[in-house]
C-alpha cells in the first residue's frame, strides 16, 4: 500500500523533530474541527452579553458551525490521503464517516435541547459550548493515530460529558450521575493510560501504526496484558457488558438531551477508537481480541435486551436497549470482513436517526408532562398523535421491523456475520432482537391500544399543544426529520449502503486488515 | 561502585519507600486530612524520582501542578465538605476489603511476573540529560502539536464547566417565556429526591 | 544532577514501583467510602502511569523522550479532571450533604 509507505517514512523521519519544522502540517484535515472550535468560542463570547442575547444568538451560531463542519467533511470524502500533524491524525474515509455521525448527532441533540435547557433554568451559552467541546474531542478521537492524541481527545470528550451529565445542578440525581460517571470514567482512563504506557515501553513509540508493527514482530505476554487494559477502556466507552454498569445510572440521572448525545455521538467515537486500536494496532492479537469481543457482544446483547424488559423508566429502558444495540454493532467488528465493517458504519448511521428520533419524542413528552415513566404514556394517541407516531416508528426501527431503516442495518450486520461463520453471534442476535421487539412493542401498545378512560393521569391532564414557544420549532424539526429518515430511509437505503461501502473502501487501515483476514482464511 | 551510583540507589530506595508507604497511608488512614497531606508527600517523592531520571522539567511540573494545584484543591474540597460523618457500618466490609486486597495483590504478582520476564530493549540509546526541556518544547510544536492545542480547549472547557457547576446561583426565570424555571422538570414530581430517608 | 540514568537502578525497579502504586490505587478505588478519597486513589493510579512513562522515556527512548511529553499531557489532564471532579462533588454535596459513596444510591446499580 503506497500511502502506508509514506506514512512509515514520516514516522521514522520523526526521529529528529527539530528538522521537521519545514514539513507541511497538512492542517487542512482538521478544518471541520476548526469550524466547531470557532462556533464554540463565538458561543462563549456571545454568552458574555447576557442570557437573553445568548438564547437568541447561540442556536444559529451552533447550526452554522456544525453545518460548516459537515460540508467540509463532505469535501474531504475520498480526498488523497496524507497523515496530518506529522502522524497524529489521519482523515481517511472511516474517520470522516464517524466524524459526520458525531457532528450530526450533536446538531440533532442541540436542536432538541434548547427548550429543555431554558425551561430548567440552565445557562444555555455554556451548555452549548461544553457540548461543542465534547464534539470536538469526539471528532478528533475518530481520526487520531497516535496514543497521545487518542488520550487527549478521549479526555476532552469524557470531561465534557461529566460536566454535561451534572448540568442540572439543583437535581441530586444529575449530580450523582455526574459523580459516578466521573469516578468510573477517570478510573477507566487511568487503566487505559497504564496499558498505553506499557505499549510505549514495548515499542518505544507512540504512533499506533508503529506500535502495531512492533507488536507483530514480538508479541509478548506484556503486550497481551496491555491489550486487556486498552480493551477494557474501549468497552467502557461503548458500554459493553460487563463494563456497562455506569450506563443506566448516568442515562437516568443526566439531562435527557445530554443522554441523546452520549448514546450516539460518544458511542460512535468509541467504535471509531475500537477500530483504530484493535484493527490498526493489535493485528498481532487478532484471534484473542476477536474472542474477547465475541464474549462481550454476546453478553451485551443478552443482558441489555433482557434487563430492558423489566424497566419502568423510559430513559433507563433506552439505556439498556442501547447496550444491546452496541452488542449488535460489535458483530460487524468481530467479523473483520469488508461487509462487517461496512455494516458497522451503516448501522451507526441508522442508529443515529432512530435513537435521536426516539429521544426527541421523550424530551417533548417530558417537557409537556414532566414524566418519563413508561406507564404514563398510556393512551397518548388521543392527545398527541405526533409523539405517538414518531415514537412508534423509531421504536419499531430500533427493534428491526421491516421496512424501517433499522431493519436493513440489522439484516446487513447479520448477513455479514453469517458469511463470516459467526453463527453463535448471529443466533444470539436474532433471539435477542425478538426479545427487544417485545419490549418496544409493549410501549407502543401502551400508547395506542389503551381506551381513553384507561389513560394515565398525566395524559388525562395533558396540556394543549403549542409550538410557538421559543425553542419548540427546532425540536419539531429534529423530531420530524429523524422520523422521516427512519421511516423512508429503509426504502431508499441504497445510497446509504454505497456510502458505507465506500467508507470502508477508502480506508487503507481496514483494507489491510481485510486482505490479511482473507489470506488467513484461504491459507 | 562509584559514589554517584550508590547515591542513586539510596535515593531510589528512600523515595520508593516514601511512595509506597505514603500511598498506603492515603488509602488506609481514617482521617481524610492526613490522607491529603500524605498524598502531597507521595507527589513530592514522585517528583524526586523524576529528578533521578534526569527529567527536571517534568519534576518541576509535577511539583507545581500536583502539589501546588491538585493537592491544594483536594484540601480545599475536604475543608468545604468537612462535616463529621459517622459512616454507617456495612456488613461484610472487612471481608470485602480482604477480598479486594487479594485481587490487587494478585494483579501485582501478575505485573511482577510479566515485568521480570519481558525482554526490555535496555540499554537503549543514550539518555538526553539536561537538554530534555528543550526537546519537550520541540515535541510540543511538531509531532504533538495537535494534542497540545486540544489540551488548551480541554482546559478552557474544564474551567468554564467547573465554574458553572460549582457556583451557587441558577437562573430563576425561563429566558424564552419569562415564567419561573422548573428545575424539577423531569420525572421529579413523584419521588421527592432531596429527602433522603436515611438522613435523621 | 546525576550523570547516568541507566546506572545501578534497573528499569524493572521503576516498573515494579509503578505497578505497586497502581495496585494500591486500585484498592483504594474499590474500597474508599469517601468520594474525595476515591479521587485521590485515581491520582495515585495516574502517578503510577507517569512513573512508567518517565522510566521508559529515560531507559528506552534515548534522546527522543516522548514519554516525558506524554507525562506532561497526563499531568495537564489530571489537573483538569481533578478540578471538574471537585466541582461536581461540591454541587452534589450541596444537594445531599454527604460524601459517603454508599449513600449515593438514588440511582441503583
Amino acid at each position: 500500500m503506497p500511502e502506508m509507505g509514506v506514512f512509515l517514512l514520516a514516522t521514522q523521519a520523526m526521529a529528529a523533530p527539530g528538522e521537521l519544522l519545514n514539513l507541511a502540517l497538512n492542517a487542512g484535515a482538521i478544518a471541520p474541527e476548526g469550524a466547531v472550535l470557532v462556533a464554540m468560542l463565538a458561543t462563549l463570547l456571545v454568552d458574555l452579553a447576557g442570557e437573553q442575547a445568548a438564547a437568541r444568538w447561540v442556536p444559529p451560531i451552533c447550526y452554522a458551525g456544525l453545518g460548516t463542519a459537515l460540508v467540509l467533511l463532505a469535501q474531504q470524502w475520498n480526498a488523497p490521503l496524507e497523515p496530518s500533524f506529522l502522524g497524529a491524525f489521519l482523515a481517511d474515509n472511516l474517520a470522516i464517516a464517524f466524524r459526520a455521525v458525531v457532528a450530526l448527532s450533536t446538531l440533532l441533540s442541540l436542536l432538541i435541547s434548547w427548550r429543555y435547557a431554558e425551561q430548567s433554568g440552565a445557562p444555555i451559552g455554556e451548555y452549548a459550548a461544553i457540548l461543542l467541546a465534547a464534539t470536538l474531542g469526539a471528532m478528533l478521537l475518530c481520526g487520531s493515530t497516535d496514543l497521545v492524541s487518542v488520550f487527549v481527545s478521549l479526555e476532552t470528550l469524557s470531561v465534557a460529558s461529566y460536566l454535561l451529565a451534572g448540568y442540572m445542578k439543583r437535581d441530586a440525581r444529575s449530580s450523582e450521575a455526574a459523580l459516578k460517571y466521573l469516578l468510573v470514567g477517570s478510573a477507566a482512563a487511568a487503566v487505559f493510560l497504564y496499558g498505553a504506557s506499557l505499549l510505549y515501553g514495548l515499542s518505544g513509540t507512540t504512533s499506533l501504526q508503529a506500535i502495531g508493527i512492533a507488536l507483530l514482530t514480538s508479541p509478548t505476554p506484556l503486550a497481551a496484558l496491555s491489550l486487556v487494559f486498552v480493551l477494557a477502556t474501549v468497552a467502557f466507552k461503548i458500554a459493553a457488558v460487563p463494563f456497562h454498569q455506569w450506563t443506566p445510572d448516568v442515562y437516568e440521572g443526566s439531562p435527557t438531551p445530554v443522554v441523546a448525545f452520549l448514546s450516539v455521538g460518544s458511542k460512535a467515537a468509541g467504535f471509531a477508537l475500537a477500530l483504530r486500536l484493535l484493527v490498526g494496532c493489535f493485528g498481532a492479537f487478532d484471534t484473542q481480541w476477536k474472542l474477547l469481543f465475541t464474549v462481550l457482544a454476546v453478553l451485551s446483547m443478552t443482558l441489555g435486551n433482557v434487563v430492558a424488559l423489566a424497566q419502568t423508566s423510559m430513559k433507563r429502558m433506552l439505556a439498556y436497549s442501547s447496550i444491546g444495540q452496541a452488542g449488535f454493532v460489535m458483530i460487524g467488528l468481530v467479523c473483520g470482513t469488508e461487509d462487517g465493517f461496512a455494516a458497522m458504519v451503516l448501522y451507526m448511521a441508522a442508529y443515529l436517526f432512530m435513537n435521536l428520533g426516539a429521544f426527541a419524542c421523550i424530551i417533548l413528552f417530558s417537557i409537556r408532562t414532566g414524566s418519563d415513566r413508561i406507564s404514563d404514556y398510556a393512551g397518548l394517541y388521543q392527545k398527541d398523535p405526533l409523539i405517538t407516531l414518531g415514537l412508534s416508528l423509531c421504536l419499531l426501527s430500533l427493534g428491526g421491523i421491516p421496512p424501517m431503516l433499522g431493519f436493513f442495518g440489522k439484516i446487513y450486520l447479520f448477513f455479514a456475520g453469517w458469511a463470516d461463520h459467526q453463527y453463535l453471534l448471529v443466533v444470539v442476535g436474532l433471539v435477542t432482537s425478538v426479545v427487544s421487539i417485545y419490549y418496544y412493542i409493549s410501549v407502543i401498545k401502551m400508547m395506542v391500544v389503551k381506551e381513553p378512560k384507561e389513560a394515565s393521569d398525566v395524559v388525562k391532564s395533558y396540556p394543549s399543544i403549542q409550538w410557538s414557544t421559543i425553542g419548540m420549532p427546532p425540536l419539531r424539526i429534529a423530531l420530524v426529520g429523524c422520523v422521516v429518515v427512519t421511516a423512508v430511509g429503509g426504502i431508499l437505503s441504497n445510497p446509504l449502503f454505497q456510502w458505507a461501502n465506500s467508507a470502508v473502501a477508502g480506508t487503507p487501515l481496514l483494507q489491510e486488515a481485510i486482505a490479511l483476514g482473507s489470506q488467513r482464511s484461504i491459507g | 561502585m562509584t559514589i554517584a551510583t550508590s547515591t542513586e540507589l539510596i535515593c531510589f530506595l528512600v523515595l520508593g519507600a516514601v511512595v509506597v508507604l505514603g500511598s498506603l497511608g492515603v488509602v488506609l488512614l481514617g482521617n481524610i486530612v492526613y490522607s491529603a497531606f500524605l498524598l502531597g508527600g507521595v507527589f513530592m517523592a514522585v517528583a524526586g524520582l523524576y529528578l533521578l531520571l534526569n527529567a527536571s522539567f517534568v519534576a518541576a511540573a509535577q511539583v507545581l501542578v500536583y502539589v501546588g494545584a491538585v493537592n491544594v484543591l483536594i484540601l480545599f474540597a475536604i475543608m468545604l465538605v468537612n462535616k463529621r460523618e459517622d459512616l454507617k457500618p456495612i456488613e461484610g466490609l472487612p471481608i470485602r476489603r480482604l477480598l479486594s486486597g487479594g485481587v490487587c495483590a494478585g494483579l501485582f504478582v501478575l505485573f511482577f511476573r510479566v515485568v521480570i520476564t519481558t525482554p526490555w530493549a535496555v540499554p537503549g540509546p543514550a539518555a538526553i540529560g539536561v537538554g530534555a526541556t528543550e526537546r519537550i518544547g520541540e515535541h510540543l510544536f511538531t509531532d504533538y502539536l495537535l494534542p497540545f492545542e486540544l489540551a488548551s480547549v480541554l482546559l478552557l472547557m474544564a474551567m468554564i464547566g467547573a465554574i458553572v457547576l460549582a457556583r451557587r446561583d441558577v437562573l430563576e426565570v425561563d429566558v424564552g417565556t419569562g415564567d419561573a424555571v422548573n428545575q424539577g422538570l423531569i420525572e421529579k414530581a413523584r419521588t421527592p429526591l432531596l429527602v433522603d430517608k436515611s438522613t435523621p | 544532577m546525576l550523570e547516568s540514568s541507566s546506572g545501578l537502578v534497573p528499569l524493572q525497579a521503576y516498573l515494579l514501583l509503578a505497578a505497586m502504586l497502581f495496585c494500591i490505587g486500585v484498592w483504594g478505588l474499590i474500597n474508599s467510602r469517601n468520594a474525595v478519597r476515591v479521587l485521590m486513589s485515581i491520582e495515585l493510579m495516574l502517578n503510577a502511569v507517569n512513573i512508567n512513562l518517565m522510566a521508559f522515556s529515560s531507559y528506552i527512548d534515548g534522546d527522543l523522550i516522548r514519554g516525558q511529553v506524554f507525562a506532561v499531557f497526563v499531568i495537564t489532564v489530571a489537573a483538569a479532571e481533578a478540578a471538574v471532579g471537585l466541582a461536581i462533588l461540591l454541587s452534589l454535596y450541596r444537594n445531599r450533604v454527604t460524601v459517603d459513596m454508599e449513600r449515593f444510591n438514588l440511582l441503583r446499580w
